[in-house]
Parts: C-alpha cells; structure tokens; sequence
C-alpha cells in the first residue's frame, strides 16, 4: 500500500489529533441539535430542564423518550458501521468493499422479507432478531464459499459480492412476488433510525462496547491485513486468524447496526476513505476517527432528515448518500490521486 | 484450443437457449410452428413467436453483450474485481432517470422511458468527468467518485421511491431489470448501437491489454493513458448506458459474466471480450426463460432470475480457481 505510507509521510503530527477533536465536536453539535430541532419545537431551556432536572412533562417526554435514544442509536449506529466498512476495506485490500461484501446487509434484508411473507403478525422486535440472524447467515456464507480463513483477498472480495447479489435477487423476487405484504419492505431496505427508543440503545451497547475492546485490542494485528500475504505469513502464522478476527468484528459492528437500522449502505463505505483523506492510514489515529466520523455523519443526516420534506421525515440512508457524497467528492477532488 | 472451443460452447448454449426461450413459456410453441413462423408461413403461433418471444430474445441477447463488455472494459481499466456498470454510476444514473419519469411524468409517451434512462446514464457520466478532473485521477479513486456519484443518484431515486408508495412496483420492476413486454422497437433502439459499439471495443483489446497492468507499464509501452481511458470507459458507458436503458438496471450480468470469462480463457482481451458477450447473453436468456416458466402466469424478472441462476455457478467457478486463487488479478 504505497499510497498508504505516501499520505503518512504528508502528515503532520498535529493534524490528526485536530480531525479527531473536531469529528468528536461534530458528533456533539449534532446531538445536541437532534435533541433541539425537529417537528415539535423545544427551547433551550427547556432542553437544559429535560436533561438535567424535571423539566415541564412534555418536553421532558420529548427529549428524554424520543430525540435522545434517537440520538445515541443513530450515533452508534453510525460509528459501528463505519468501522466494519474500515474493516472490510483492510480485509479485502479493496477500496470498494463495504460490510456488504460479507453478505451481511443482504442477509439481514432476506431474513426479513421472508419474515414479512410467513409471519403473520410480524412485529418489530422479531425483525431485529431475524435480521441479525440473517446477517450472521449471510457472513457464515460467504466465509465457508471463500474457503475460511485463507482465502486472497480478490477470493473473499468476489465470493461476497456474489453472495450479496444472490441474497438480493432472492430478497427482490419475494418482493416482486408478494407486492402486498411487502410494501412496507421499502422503508426497512432505506434504512431508518427514526423509530429508536432506549430498549434500542440497550440491545446496542453490548455490541458496540465488546467490539470496541476487541478491536482495540486487535489493533496491532490489523496492520498485517496491509501488507502482501506473503510478507504477513513470513512474520508469524497468524493472517488467517486475524482476518477471521476482523470477519466476527464485521458481523458485530454491521450485524447489529443493520438489524436496527436497516441497510445503511453508503456510509460504511465513503466514511473511511473521508477519515484516510484527513489523517492519513495509521490505524491507531484512522481508527477513533472513523468512528467519531461515521457517527457524527449518521446523528446530523438523521437531523436533516426531519426537515427535507418537513413535517415527514424522510429515510435516513437517502440523506447519509445526499450528504456523504458531496464531502467525499470534494476531498477527493482536492486532494487528486492521493485518495486510495 | 480450448479458447476456440470455449467460444465454441457459449455460442452452442446461446443457440440452444434461444431455441428453448422460443418453445417454452406461458403457452407452449410445438416446434413446428416455430419452423413455419421462421419461414414466413403463417400458422397459429406466428403471432407470439414472431411479436412477443423472438423481440424478447433479441433484446436479451444485445442487453447482455453490452452490459457484459461493459463490465470487461471497466475491471481492466479500474483494476479491480468488483467494477461493473454500477461502479461507475451510470445505472444508478439510468434508474434515477427512469424512475422520474415513472413517477413524475406517468403519461409520458412508451419511448420516453429508455431515452430518459440513456440521458441519465449519460448525465452520471458527464458528473463523473468533470468531477474527476477528466478522469486523471488513478483508478482506485476514480472508482470511488464513481460510486459516490451513483450514490447521489441512487439516493434520488429511493426518494422518489418513498414520496411515491403507489407506484413502488412499476419501478422495482425496472430497477430490477425485466424483458416483459420488450417489443421489436426495443430491439431496433440496442441494434445499430450495440453492433457499432461491440466492434469498437473488441477493436481496443491491445489498449486493454496493457491497462490492466500498471499505468507505469502502459505508459513505458507508449500508451496515452488519460486519453485512451477516457474512450474506452465513454464506451463502457454507452454500452451499458443502452443496454440498461432497454431491459433496466441489471446488475449481476455485467459484474460476473466477465469474471466467468476470465476464469475460463484467460486475461487476454482478445478472447475475454467475445467470450464475456456470449455469456452475458447466456445469462440473460437462461434468467429469462426460466422466469417464464418457474411459476407459470407470473413472470420472475431477469434481473432476480439471472443472479439467482449465475451466482451458484459463478461460486463453484471461485471453488474450482481457489489453488490458482493467489495468482487471481489483486485488487488495489
């Protein structure tokens, strides 16, 4: 990755440090500004009352049961899908690679409209279990098809995009198939965060906490993923241990904030290349950054998203490409070829 | 040897497979009618042999060849294995297109859908040049501003999609990619593009011989890189640009029938390009028929049936390669 080290030399020591805290301000207006601005109007002090003390009842309502789960779903949300993108672009050492390639989005929307089509009385709760259950599916498919954990990275990349292709094909036929039932399928594959409450950020947390430790504590093993395979191999046995690592990180991070949110897509895969434009490819900085990053992004596209077509709100997925694009095109306008 | 008997092959099952598209579906053709139809003599299946089965094959068959070369012409320039049509926005273009007039303009006239989805294929790429400095970015990022456009497109189009809940289905049928209802008119709108534009490509296979290596390589040999990958991918651009137009946002065919033929003859433009045509056409037609007769009155669209069909086969492709796997094209 000679474009990697190439963009290290270009930055300075200060640099990083300053995207890093200016993301992490980011993130902060941005939930500061979900809890502030959308249908129903709440004054400052009221949001200061809701947050710190008992407040007037409605607005308490609003912001402690509504906008706040909101707020941190989405923040998290983001920032575990962003990391599996970084993840999934370091595995397969393609620029092109999203949580996707692993099967796990079109797993999770397969789970679901099959959901849709047999149950009955299909709630809510059900299609977060099924959708994770997909996604798991989908992920263990892809790692069997491209031979465990020593495949080539061009292997796992096509392998996964195959199985992508296979599950939305089949998740389109049974919506092409069952027009009626499936109707409300099209929000779910948008991507929305707009329902969260707190039981939400429970089920979350968990995800998010123990991926975070693994992998911070993997960190200095990602790195093998950078380098050639023979080279990796010619240091120690362990590249296949660290890319199934990375697999079961993947399906974590994505898993989870997929079953939640619906297929997200754009974000895993535009927030890494952004954070790499900023602070270059050490991990150690491209790693909080990323996360800080995706997160930031998700909490103000979810802002924006109450107000294009006010007073509906409108997908959040559409909004993160209407806004993530732009930002990406820009640097990688400015920035020329450097962007990898 | 086994090149030529490749070639062979895929040109045997697209024979075949049209045969069979010609006799199969909702109402059977005996064989007989189908001779007579061919020979001009009138008889009771004239009318759906002549009027709705051979446009529709026809329509496949050119589809898959733009859409497969297509996807030939961007992995090698790109340099990556999951290039397609779709990389460089020029779908998602076309179905933001497409699914505007769909939805805003529900009376517009029957040929106003393909021409808008050609203009949107085309608009995608005009974003795509000026934003990428004329394509003089590498290949990695040009790839990415490619799919950061079609994002944008993409991201149009599901909104159209959820401001219009009603007409959902029209419009997933489309971005799905179907041939129901593909008249000779279609068939008319791909043919002299797609007979123009197929030559031209395969005529580039030296070009694409050496851009697949490294731009050092291909400028050490003498290539004007800018120059030759602007024309080579506005051709990928208008070979997909048409063949989406015509059937729709298909996006299995142009992904994966290039990398069968790879796997099959070899990198070697030469081979690669008309084998990757035959088999995108196979593909489509095998996708096709078998969504007419799966669940018989209901058609499964040939976007869902192809990939369904393709994938399987594709993976046991992967299996077989995975010794040979270390010496696959790397992406990156």
């Amino acid at each position: 990755m000679t474009s990697e080290s190439l963009a290290e030399k270009r930055t300075r020591p200060g640099r990083p440090l300053l995207f890093i805290s200016l993301s992490a301000l980011l993130l902060l207006l941005g939930i500061v500004g979900s809890l502030k601005w959308g249908q129903a109007p709440v004054s400052w002090h009221g949001l200061l009352g809701a947050l710190v003390g008992p407040g007037d009842g409605k607005t308490d309502l609003y912001v402690r049961l509504l906008r706040l789960p909101r707020a941190l779903t989405a923040c998290m949300a983001g920032a575990q899908l962003a990391l599996a993108g970084l993840l999934t672009q370091l595995a397969t050492r393609n620029p092109l690679a999203s949580p996707h390639l692993f099967g796990v989005n079109a797993g999770a929307s397969f789970f679901v409209v099959i959901g849709l089509v047999a149950i009955p009385d299909f709630s809510a709760p059900l299609a977060v279990g099924l959708a994770f259950a997909g996604a798991a599916a989908g992920a263990i498919l892809v790692w069997s098809l491209a031979g465990g954990g020593r495949f080539s990275p061009v292997q796992l990349a096509l392998a996964g995009i195959t199985v992508h292709f296979l599950l939305s094909a089949l998740t389109e036929g049974m919506m092409v198939l069952n027009q009626q039932s499936t109707d409300s399928m099209i929000f779910w594959l948008v991507g929305s965060v707009s329902q969260a409450s707190w039981q939400d950020v429970r089920l979350l947390s968990p995800f998010l906490g123990s991926s975070l430790i693994f992998l911070f504590a993997l960190l200095p093993s990602l790195r093998l993923l950078a380098v050639e395979d023979e080279i990796a191999s010619g240091l120690g046995q362990r590249v296949a241990a660290v890319r199934t690592a990375a697999f079961v990180l993947v399906l974590l991070l994505a898993g989870s904030a997929v079953a939640l949110c619906g297929p997200i897509g754009f974000l895993c895969l535009i927030v890494p290349h952004i954070s790499r434009a900023l602070v270059g490819g050490k991990l150690g900085a491209l790693v909080p950054m990323t996360a800080l990053l995706g997160g930031a992004l998700l909490v103000c596209a979810d802002l924006a998203s109450r107000f294009i077509a006010f007073p509906f709100e409108s997908p959040v997925g559409i909004v993160t490409s209407a806004l993530g694009a732009p930002l990406f095109l820009h640097l990688a306008r400015r920035r020329g070829g450097t962007v990898r | 040897m086994r090149r030529t008997t490749a070639l062979a092959a895929a040109f045997l099952l697209m024979l075949l497979l049209t045969a069979v598209s010609l006799r199969f579906g909702a109402v059977a053709v005996p064989w007989r009618h189908i001779g007579e139809t061919l020979l001009g003599r009138p008889n009771p299946s004239s009318f759906v042999v002549d009027k709705v089965r051979l446009p529709r094959i026809a329509t496949a068959v050119l589809a898959g060849f733009g859409l497969a070369v297509s996807g030939v012409i961007l992995q090698s320039l790109l340099r990556n294995p999951l290039a397609s049509p779709d990389v460089v926005g020029v779908s998602k273009g076309a179905g933001f297109a497409a699914a505007a007039v769909l939805f805003l303009y529900p009376r517009a006239p029957a040929f106003a859908l393909p021409a808008a989805a050609f203009a949107g294929a085309f608009a995608a790429f005009a974003l795509l040049l000026t934003l990428s400095r004329r394509l003089r970015l590498g290949p990695a990022a040009l790839a990415l501003v490619g799919v950061a456009v079609g994002a944008v497109f993409q991201a149009g189009t599901q909104y159209l999609i959820v401001r219009h809940p009603t007409d959902i289905n029209l419009a997933l049928l489309w971005l799905t990619g179907s041939l129901w209802g593909r008249s000779w008119s279609h068939v008319l709108l791909l043919l002299p593009w797609i007979a123009a534009l197929l030559p031209l490509a395969w005529s580039g296979f030296a070009k694409l011989n050496l851009l697949q290596l490294t731009d050092e390589v291909a400028v050490s040999l003498g290539l004007r890189i800018v120059r030759e990958r602007l024309w080579l991918i506005l051709l990928a651009v208008a070979l997909a640009g048409i063949a989406v137009a015509a059937v729709g946002a298909i996006g299995f065919v142009g992904l994966v029938a290039p990398h069968m033929a790879r796997r099959i003859v070899g990198s070697r433009h030469q081979w690669l390009i008309p084998l990757a045509a035959l088999l995108g056409a196979d593909l489509m037609l095998l996708g096709d028929v078998l969504g007419r007769v799966l669940i018989v009155p209901r058609e499964v669209p040939v976007g869902i049936m192809s990939a369904v069909i393709g994938a399987p086969y594709f993976v046991y492709l992967l299996r077989k390669a995975k010794d040979a796997g270390a010496r696959g094209r790397t992406g990156n």
